[in-house]
């Protein structure tokens, strides 16, 4: 990223969300580049940016098919790439021919004349860079939004470019450990998916046989899914909730069972990551305290006493230890990539995969055609549109007008870290329109509520939030309050192709707010 | 040769490591240095910065001039040093300092302020809180007369005029802002 010459941060906020990652954007913009952020609410990081452009949530499709447009109309595109590497060109500028400026300006926000300078400046980088924010996947239409923007990397060959492309989280390192596990790891015919988005449905209608016991882990549903006072009736109609945690959250207090489990300081693991190519060890400081244990190790322990009681009815290993567990996973794949002969050798320090910076540099992609595929056949089968064309995002209701945004504070993950009091104090930004529109004062508290549930909490009035928009970062409430009650049961659109099963729609909550 | 911190604000994300650093290296306590948001009308602007402070080993330490056991003494290269064997926790420095840059230690009943890791300044290192930031924000400059390396005040910080700070900053820089009309 050091190496672009020009940088656009798509609705992402590093400052916040990804501190070591600023240091390389500093060090391309001493080399000359400019950095461009694009986002619906002003953030730390657009306050670090050359160019900052406010676009409404939800539309990022239709601001990228107005650049598409432009970059098209203007003769921008990098003709010989879309020739060599990228299928559906000649379908794509049809699509973009017939698309008005005006609608796409009234659905972002975003004037043709501002579109117009991002096109053009987009296309001069060399090499552009484009970081697409995971937020902008929390979207019924996200999945629809990214391909839009990805197009813009292939229509101008920036793809391929080293210093350019396109970034987002990225399975391949955590992939290479899972690839190579046995059979066991996945019985065929035995596995039953309820999806995230709707797990208290899910748990509530599920059939034949119905679900009677939930075991629990490296979760905490009851704060971070969606229709939490639901999910939270579900959990108790069950004969029995077990939770392995580290901490008492929500959901570990509504579990019959607490289950310790030990933290990285006691245990062995493995640290891939989604963002970088280098791979740690992590070696275990202190034995375990008290009762805790790994999560393998419960898992083990529970295979065999079903073997005990039901011979042969759980497949999975249960003598292993944590150790024999890491010589299991290392592959021969994994050792080559990192040069090394046995994961010991990372006790000396993380080793760098050997994977290219840019995977797709040879203009090679991992596609049915070879090609970058904007029309895309396999887009087709799952049912999506074969184009990355714009699908309206959620839109809100007389009775529900407000969307309501939820993202992270530069204090915590998730709901990770709310133990440690580090948080901020709550508050709902909302935009001085807003406030006017609902009577909200600054300072003074206000009940956010929908079909689903409601909180009360203190009102900023911000014109750093856009129009119709309120702002709620994640972090601890008052009162054990969930913020995640007032989260819809929806399921972005892509999810099943990307991570096995749709995610949830958090940012196409709509809600109410009055003063209290 | 003078040192003294300097801080650009572009870089600086208010993240707090230098903080961590400073009470890891320096040991149980407070961290000798703060981060401090700031947020206000700069010349008819809105503008939101961290400033994350320490002492800033000034040219007139008013520390040194208040303390009644003579505890401070100012080194030859401008670092302040607090000598707690001398301290009485009288807490006169405590008052007088415009920073907030000694602070007395109810445990041990003295008062401590950060010293710019003179141990690892005399071995050729940077003080832990330098070390320690990601985002290169924090450095040690050295001071040499008429070169002037950056701003000596930035709204938000004490008056500067009577202790002389050797702290420089990079004020922040503000870029084009295109917000939706509502």
């Amino acid at each position: 990223m050091a190496r672009a010459g020009y940088l656009m941060l798509w609705g992402a906020n590093p400052a916040w969300t990804a501190v070591h990652q600023m240091e390389y954007i500093y060090q391309a913009r001493e080399r000359g580049a400019r950095l461009v952020v694009i986002d619906p609410v002003f953030t730390a990081t657009a306050a670090r940016a050359d160019f900052y452009v406010q676009i409404k949530p939800g539309s990022d499709g239709a601001l990228a098919l107005g650049l598409a447009r432009q970059l098209w109309q203007k003769g921008l595109v990098d003709n010989y790439y879309l020739e060599n590497h990228v299928q559906g060109w000649p379908e794509w500028r049809e699509y973009l021919a017939g698309l008005d400026p005006r609608e796409l300006a009234a659905i972002t926000g975003v004037q043709p004349e501002l579109m117009a300078r991002l096109a053009e400046e987009y296309a001069a980088g060399n090499p552009a860079a484009i970081w697409i924010g995971i937020g902008l996947q929390r979207h019924i239409n996200g999945g629809q939004n990214i391909r839009a923007i990805n197009t813009l990397a292939a229509m101008t060959g920036n793809m391929g470019r080293e210093g350019g492309g396109v970034y987002y989280a990225s399975p391949v390192a955590g992939d290479l450990f899972t690839t190579s596990w046995p059979g066991w790891m996945r019985p065929a015919g035995s596995e039953r998916q309820i999806p995230v988005y709707d797990l208290a449905r899910g748990l509530e209608e599920a059939g034949s046989p119905p679900v009677k016991m939930a075991l629990l882990a490296n979760a905490n549903p009851l704060g971070q899914n969606a229709t939490t006072q639901e999910l939270h009736r579900a959990l108790a109609n069950l004969d029995l909730v077990v939770l392995s945690g580290q901490f008492l959250t929500v959901t570990a207090r509504a579990a019959d069972i607490f289950l310790p489990a030990t933290t990285f300081l006691e245990s062995w693991d493995v640290v891939p990551s989604y963002w970088h190519r280098w791979i740690g060890i992590n070696e275990p400081a202190v034995p375990p305290r008290g009762e805790c244990r790994s999560d393998i190790q419960m898992v083990s322990d529970l295979a065999r006493v079903l073997n005990q009681m039901s011979p042969g009815s759980c497949p999975f290993p249960s003598g292993w230890t944590e150790e024999e567990w890491l010589e299991q996973v290392f592959n021969p794949e994994v050792y080559r990539l990192l040069g090394i002969d046995h994961y010991r050798d990372l006790l000396d320090g993380p080793r760098e995969l050997k994977l290219p910076a840019n995977p797709w540099a040879g203009g090679r992609f991992a596609t049915p055609s070879g090609r970058y595929e904007i029309y895309s056949n396999r887009a087709a089968a799952a049912g999506l549109p074969s184009l990355p064309v714009y699908q309206p995002a959620a839109a809100g209701t007389e009775a529900y007008p407000y969307r309501l945004l939820t993202t992270h504070t530069s204090a915590g993950l998730n709901s990770q870290f709310y133990n440690l009091g580090y948080a901020p104090e709550p508050l709902a930004l909302v935009n001085p329109r807003l406030a006017r529109e609902r009577g909200l004062g600054d300072g003074s508290p206000a009940r956010l509520y929908n079909e689903w549930g409601e909180i009360i909490i203190p009102v900023v009035i911000s014109e750093l939030v856009p129009p119709q928009t309120i702002l709620c970062h994640q972090q601890p409430l008052p009162g054990g309050q969930v913020i995640n009650d007032l989260t819809p049961p929806l399921a972005t659109d892509m999810g099943t192709i990307t991570s096995g099963g749709p995610g949830i729609a958090y940012y196409d909550t709509f809600v109410n707010i009055v003063p209290v | 040769m003078r040192l003294g911190f300097f801080l650009d604000l572009n870089r600086c994300l208010g993240c707090r490591a230098c903080e961590g650093a400073c009470q890891n290296w320096k040991g149980p306590g407070f961290p000798r240095r703060l981060v401090r948001a700031f947020a206000g009308q700069v010349r008819g602007r809105w503008q939101e910065y961290y400033l994350s402070l320490a002492c800033n080993h000034c040219e007139n330490p008013e520390c040194f001039r208040v303390c009644p056991a003579r505890t401070y003494n100012k080194r030859r290269d401008g670092i302040v040093l607090h000598n707690s064997g001398r301290c009485s926790g009288c807490n006169r420095c405590v008052r007088a300092c415009p920073f907030g840059a000694p602070r007395y230690n109810l445990t041990t009943g003295k008062v401590e302020k950060c010293d710019l890791c003179v141990e690892r300044i005399d071995n050729g290192l940077a003080p832990a809180c330098v070390e320690a930031c990601p985002v290169k924000a924090l450095q040690v400059l050295q001071l040499d007369e008429g070169k002037e390396l950056g701003e000596r005040w930035v709204p938000g910080l004490a008056d500067v005029n009577i202790t002389q700070p050797t702290l420089r900053l990079k004020a922040p820089e503000e870029g084009e802002k295109f917000l939706l009309v509502g």
